[in-house]
């Protein structure tokens, strides 16, 4: 496949929804002429649209990536609202807190009802049975064990205090991975060996797998367009191609590979196992496993028939976001029945980044 | 072996209910309280040598008693009676073994002849939830809490304070800072 | 006990209000009983303190303060897992000894009641164990234990190690009285020491069992002990009592230590006690039991040779010695046996019994003297060694040995030496000669056969080494057997060599198969005959046999066949030749015989029936014309060499047919002797076998049997060693001779010098050359 040809078919759209009140002056400008340009190059002004996102560029070299997470993040995560609404809160302050000694310093606080004479009803049950529900949440779905231990100290204090919770994290995730050997040994001495039995920890600094979202790669790179017949520009007009890649793993083993020019918005609430009915095409089928220090091996399918394609890529953290980016290590495709080998340069490819997906559920 | 005893129930506001042994066993506290103080009698089909030994040993004597009574000083008669209710619909199924706590342990949806009998207000759910604790029914234990977890599921915090009448008593920063440290988790 | 429930958040009130149930619980001397109404009160009190969440922390706890994940919850439970802890210990240490009792019976009294009331405790304490020992424990707290191990623990630390000396001792003192029947087995041991068992933890894991405590501070005593009793016991015993009556002392021993370990012990000790027991008792009294092994042999004591090899069988490294001790006796004794057979033999020769007789009994005495000795051990190890493996292989090594080399197989041998055969030992003949003597027909009287048997054969056939030798000599005798028609019956000819190929191969008996083959040809072959000549004045039995597979060499002397036969011998080769073109008829002369009426009976008698051999006929045709000859004209007609002319005629004279003139053997065969027929013939038979007379070359025979089996073993060397280099186009000099040797192993036994001088030959002959000097290439 050659990303020119396909090019000719694709248009990119974009609403351009971007929360603009977290960006900063120069931020916010570049914001603005990238998504000038963006739509400029919708019109076809390519010369016009080039201009302007060289300019963005100039302003912020990462103008990009920021630009089409947003447009991302903004439709996959529906409770964005709450965190606008949220009054100013100071950064540098929040920066300065350390998270655990100020939950610890919970431990004596109760759930303060809203009307004061009547007490919450959770009163009723004591921390024990509080602390069993938070594990039945986390069972369902993690989210709502966040969103229930956020709601005051006492139950922030519980949700995000005490070891077992984190405890039945770990065996919900890390029984889901797949890895490359057998290990013998259970959770809990891996746990103890490893992180002295601090499940916290281990969670956090023990790699892993996430399946309620997609990898996404977004590349750009700039090529010279062909000049209109009875142009008599002295220049050709240069074009910015976005492209992504797309990963989302299954816990069977299983995961679904996909290289387009097709945003975010349209591949991710498609890319499932009835991709074909929804209308992509060229979703590549494969298999992964991964280390114990979280080196994912992917194998299957690829372009070119009779070939098999591998890719290996290291689990990172993305800043405080813990396992949330895949890095490059190596790609290649091997002819099945020869074994001939052939390794892609990785020069062109970006990380992979995680966003999550409401549908995907696991 | 032992004859059937008949077991009575006295809650903390003293009314009594007659139940089958099994049903009664439903409450491990129950079942195990039984064993521990009827062991003797098992002990006393085999005449080993031992059993002299544990004859001596037990200072326990239950034996001439027909009837035993079970105080439960933490449930009052109206919780009582819907926890026998329970224990009486379940009386034939064996449980498995809770001690197996497995790395992935299943967790089955709410089994529908508990949803509707759990369909009681909070106060009421809650008390269920404590005496099923309290006395160590482990399934009616699982199925209230569960049914919390499910009033709990979805919604967002703000909704979640709304529905337990519970007041968001952090600073914005606390909170942003908590959010920050661990919102990474709910990925997976 | 009060009646009310405590206040949820006072720790002091709650706990006074528990401890007179703990009392009970544990087994205080109180006749007072448990009450469900009391088990209730104890649990409800602990739940509700557990469960309280508005109280201020008490000043009088410090439990698990200082770590950072201390909270409020699991000071909670602390403050009454430590109140518990307190309370077990001094429990534990008030326990007190009665005075008519001993510290063991005290032990065992109060741990089994202690275990009763921890799994009481521990269902009271549920709530506690559930969520707050379960908590800390997942927070990686492992010096926290749910309350039934709380219970063991502090009873370890606060009864069993501070007297486990006393404790070990007074088990240890009743385990030896036992050993002495001075007690019987009781509980009460058994009770203590699974006390060791429960009272070992997995610090991770608290269901694992743990045999720490048992190992190290019980087991290793036990065996030290165990050790020393048996060691002295069985010096002791020994010496007074020899070797056979000890071994009966090991066996009961042994039972006794198992059944005690079944009662008393756990799994866990059954393989170090066996080891010890085992050293104790077998590996350091090892010598002396060898030392028995062959008066027992001598004395056929299978009973205890039976309970030596079990004994040492429980150390498989001790039956090693005695395998090489019973291989050697096996040899031994089947050498003394068959030098005892010669001996007898050779003394009823000087007695001057008929040597000949002797001869022709020797097959049957030696092979059975063979057999007796290998029934008589694979006995004793079917009886005594359970037919194991190990055994029945130094048998047969043994038997090997004895069978192919002894003082009549190879005479003037060493036999006691290493074997090392050379292919000339008499066994295969002997062998072959006890098959001949068991199928051959046998005068009307006797029964000399009837002990024999084809088993046998085989049993001895399996440890010969020749087979190729023991091929050739049967099929020699076989080939005897068919031509002159005196089987006793094909079936078991058939049956046998059906066996011997099982036992070796297909292509082991093909010729004799062939020959079998050609009997059945010559048959139909007669018949076809018959019906083709016209004429029929002589009875003629044809056979026509391979040569490759009969043992027969070609008749090459000189001989004049009769006028009165030529005719039909050359209308039978005409006919032969025009049915099978290409086909080489040659005639054994030698081996033809026929039977000739004679009209030299008393008038009015029948006709005397003449039976000879061709050359007798041959000789005795001519008397029909005229009624003497001198040797000289007899050895004209006949074209025979004298000697064989006077060995075929001394037969006719001695027999009185001739009248041979001058008389005495030595003139026999001078040229002018004369030769006259009787007028009337004197027998009271009616059949007479002239050619029982005829000496037949024995000795010749023996020979060619010799020269057949060098021969064949000469070409099977060249085609084996041909047919592997071919396969491997290069190899080396000594890998070559190994598998040569391997592939001959099923027929001889080559020497490397015979493999040598093949591999010579073939490189003589341009198949094989020498490289790289040790190694050989095939030239194809």
């Amino acid at each position: 496949m050659t990303l020119d040809s396909q090019l000719q078919t694709l248009s990119i759209k974009s609403d351009g929804a971007v929360d603009l009140s977290k960006l900063d002056d120069k931020q916010r400008r570049a914001y603005d002429l990238f998504h000038q340009a963006n739509e400029k190059e919708m019109e076809g002004a390519m010369s016009d649209a080039v201009e302007l996102y060289r300019k963005a560029y100039k302003l912020d070299e990462k103008v990009d990536r920021w630009y089409r997470y947003q447009d991302i993040t903004k439709q996959a995560s529906p409770h964005n609202k709450n965190t606008i609404e949220k009054p100013a809160v100071d950064l540098e302050l929040v920066k300065k807190i350390n998270v655990q000694e100020l939950l610890n310093s919970f431990n004596e606080d109760q759930i303060t009802p809203e009307e004061e004479n009547e007490p919450s009803p959770l009163h009723l049950l004591s921390d024990d049975l509080l602390i069993y529900i938070m594990e039945l949440l986390c069972d369902a779905d993690s989210s709502s064990w966040f969103y229930f231990a956020i709601t005051c100290k006492k139950l922030s204090y519980l949700g995000f205090h005490n070891k077992s919770i984190w405890e039945k994290l770990c065996k919900i995730v890390y029984s889901r991975q797949r890895y490359d050997e057998d290990t013998p040994c259970s959770q809990d001495q891996i746990c103890q060996n490893t992180w002295k039995g601090d499940w916290h920890l281990m969670l956090s600094q023990r790699p892993f797998l996430k399946f309620n979202g997609a990898y996404i790669s977004i590349i750009n790179y700039y090529r010279e367009g062909g000049r209109p017949d009875m142009s008599n520009s002295w220049s050709n007009p240069i074009r910015c191609v976005t492209y992504y890649r797309f990963v989302r793993f299954y816990p069977d083993g299983t995961c679904q590979r996909l290289l387009t020019f097709l945003s975010p918005k349209i591949v991710v609430p498609r890319l499932n196992k009835n991709y074909h009915e929804l209308g992509l095409e060229n979703v590549f089928r494969g298999t992964w496993k991964m280390t114990m220090d979280g080196q994912v091996l992917i194998t299957g399918e690829g372009s070119v028939e009779g070939y098999s394609f591998s890719e290996t890529l290291q689990i990172k953290n993305l800043g405080r976001m813990k396992h949330h980016k895949l890095h490059w290590i190596s790609a290649y495709f091997q002819n099945k029945d020869d074994g001939e080998m052939k390794h892609f340069s990785l020069a062109k490819e970006r990380p992979f980044t995680f966003s999550r997906v409401k549908s995907y559920s696991v | 072996m032992s004859k059937e005893k008949k077991i009575v129930i006295v809650s903390s506001d003293n009314e009594k209910f007659t139940v089958d042994r099994k049903v009664a066993e439903k409450s491990i506290l129950i079942k195990n309280m039984l064993e521990d103080l009827l062991s003797n009698e098992d002990h006393n089909g085999d005449n080993d040598d031992d059993n002299e030994l544990l004859r001596d040993a037990a200072a326990v004597d239950n034996n001439d008693l027909d009837v035993i009574e079970i105080p439960t000083p933490n449930v009052r008669s109206t919780v009582l009676k819907l926890i026998i209710e329970w224990c009486e619909h379940y009386k034939d199924i064996s449980f498995p073994d809770e001690n197996q706590d497995e790395d992935s342990k299943k967790t089955p949806p709410i089994d529908e002849w508990d949803k509707n009998f759990l369909n009681v207000d909070q106060e009421m759910l809650y008390e269920i939830i404590l005496a099923a604790n309290y006395l160590n029914i482990r399934p009616l234990l699982y199925s209230g809490c569960k049914m919390v977890a499910e009033m709990i599921r979805g919604k967002s915090p703000e909704e979640i304070r709304k529905t337990f009448n519970i007041v968001n008593d952090f600073s914005p920063e606390e909170e942003a800072a908590i959010r920050r440290e661990n919102e990474w988790a709910e990925d997976r | 006990m009060a009646e009310k429930l405590p206040k949820s958040d006072d720790l002091k009130a709650t706990w006074s209000f528990v401890e007179p149930g703990l009392q009970l619980i544990l087994g205080s001397d109180s006749v007072a009983t448990v009450t469900p109404k009391m088990y209730m009160n104890v649990y409800t009190a602990i739940y509700n303190y557990c469960i309280n969440k508005s109280r201020t922390p008490t000043q009088d706890s410090s439990y698990g303060s200082g770590s950072n994940s201390t909270t409020n919850a699991s000071l909670v439970g602390g403050e009454i897992y430590l109140k518990l802890q307190q309370y077990l210990i001094e429990y534990i240490q008030q326990l007190e000894k009665k005075p008519e009792e001993s510290f063991l019976q005290f032990y065992v009294r109060r741990w089994v009641r202690f275990t009763i009331g921890a799994g009481y405790l521990n269902n009271v304490f549920d709530y506690m164990n559930r969520y707050w020992v379960k908590k800390e424990r997942s927070n990686g707290r492992r010096d926290i234990y749910d309350v039934n191990t709380l219970c063991l623990l502090t009873w370890r630390d606060f009864m069993f190690r501070p007297n486990l000396e006393i404790l070990l001792e007074e088990i240890l003192t009743q385990v030896e009285l036992q050993r002495l029947h001075k007690i019987e087995l009781n509980m009460e041991i058994s009770f203590a020491i699974k006390s060791f068992v429960s009272l070992g933890f997995d610090i991770n894991d608290l269901k694992k069992q743990n045999l720490s405590v048992y190992i190290t501070d019980f087991e290793k005593a036990y065996l030290d002990a165990t050790l020393k009793f048996y060691t002295e016991e069985s010096d002791e015993f020994l010496e007074t009592n020899g070797v056979v009556e000890y071994m009966k002392k090991v066996d009961t021993r042994l039972a006794e230590e198992n059944s005690r370990a079944n009662i008393i012990l756990i799994e866990h000790t059954k393989r170090p006690l066996a080891d010890v027991l085992n050293n104790a008792l077998i590996e350091r009294h090892v010598e002396v039991m060898y030392e028995e092994f062959n008066n027992l042999l001598d004395q056929k004591q299978t009973e205890d040779i039976y309970r030596m090899y079990s004994l040492l069988q429980r150390v498989p490294p001790t039956l090693e010695p005695l395998l090489i001790k019973f291989e050697a006796y096996v040899k031994q004794q089947g050498l003394k046996a068959v030098a005892e057979l010669k001996q007898s033999q050779a003394a009823a020769e000087s007695m001057g019994a008929a040597s000949k007789k002797y001869q022709a009994l020797l097959p049957k005495l030696y092979i059975k003297t063979l057999l007796q000795v290998y029934e008589r051990f694979n006995e004793v190890v079917y009886m005594a060694f359970g037919n194991n493996p190990l055994f029945v292989k130094s048998l047969d090594n043994a038997c090997r040995d004895y069978i192919n080399n002894n003082s009549i197989a190879m005479p003037g041998i060493d036999n006691n030496g290493p074997t090392v055969f050379k292919g000339n030992s008499k066994t295969p003949e002997l062998l072959a000669r006890y098959g001949d003597t068991l199928l051959k027909k046998k005068a009307k009287d006797s029964d000399a056969t009837a002990d024999m048997s084809a088993d046998e054969l085989m049993n001895i056939f399996k440890f010969i080494a020749d087979k190729d030798a023991f091929e050739t000599h049967y099929r020699r005798l076989l080939a005897r057997r068919l031509i002159n028609g005196n089987m006793v019956s094909e079936e078991e000819e058939e049956s046998i060599i059906q066996k011997l190929k099982e036992f070796n191969s297909l292509e082991y008996t093909t010729k004799m198969s062939n020959m079998f083959a050609d009997m059945k040809a010559s048959k139909d072959l007669r018949y076809w005959f018959k019906e083709q000549e016209e004429s029929d004045n002589t009875d003629l039995n044809i056979f026509v046999l391979s040569q490759t597979a009969w043992p027969f060499p070609q008749f090459k002397q000189p001989f004049t066949l009769p006028d009165e036969l030529l005719g039909t011998k050359e209308q039978f080769e005409k006919l032969y030749s025009e049915k099978h073109s290409g086909r080489r008829l040659k005639w054994l002369w030698n081996l033809c015989r026929g039977e000739m009426k004679a009209n030299l009976a008393r008038p009015g008698k029948p006709p005397f029936i003449l039976t000879v051999n061709l050359f007798q006929m041959s000789i005795l045709l001519p008397f029909n014309k005229r009624e003497t000859y001198s040797f000289e004209e007899l050895h004209e007609i006949t074209n025979l060499t004298p000697e064989h002319l006077e060995s075929c005629i001394t037969p006719l004279v001695k027999y009185k047919l001739l009248i041979q003139s001058p008389e005495g053997s030595e003139n026999t065969g001078k040229s002018s002797t004369k030769f006259t027929v009787v007028k009337e013939y004197k027998s009271k038979k009616m059949k007479v076998n002239f050619m029982q007379g005829v000496k037949l070359d024995q000795k010749h025979d023996h020979d060619d049997a010799q020269k057949e089996i060098e021969d064949d073993r000469r070409s099977f060397l060249q085609a084996c060693i041909v047919r592997i280099m071919k396969a491997r186009k290069v190899l080396k000099h000594s890998a070559l001779i190994n598998e040569v040797v391997q592939q001959s192993h099923a027929r001889f036994q080559p020497s490397v010098g015979d493999i040598k001088k093949a591999i010579d030959l073939l490189i003589e002959k341009e198949y094989l050359n020498r490289v790289d000097g040790d190694s050989y290439e095939y030239l194809a």
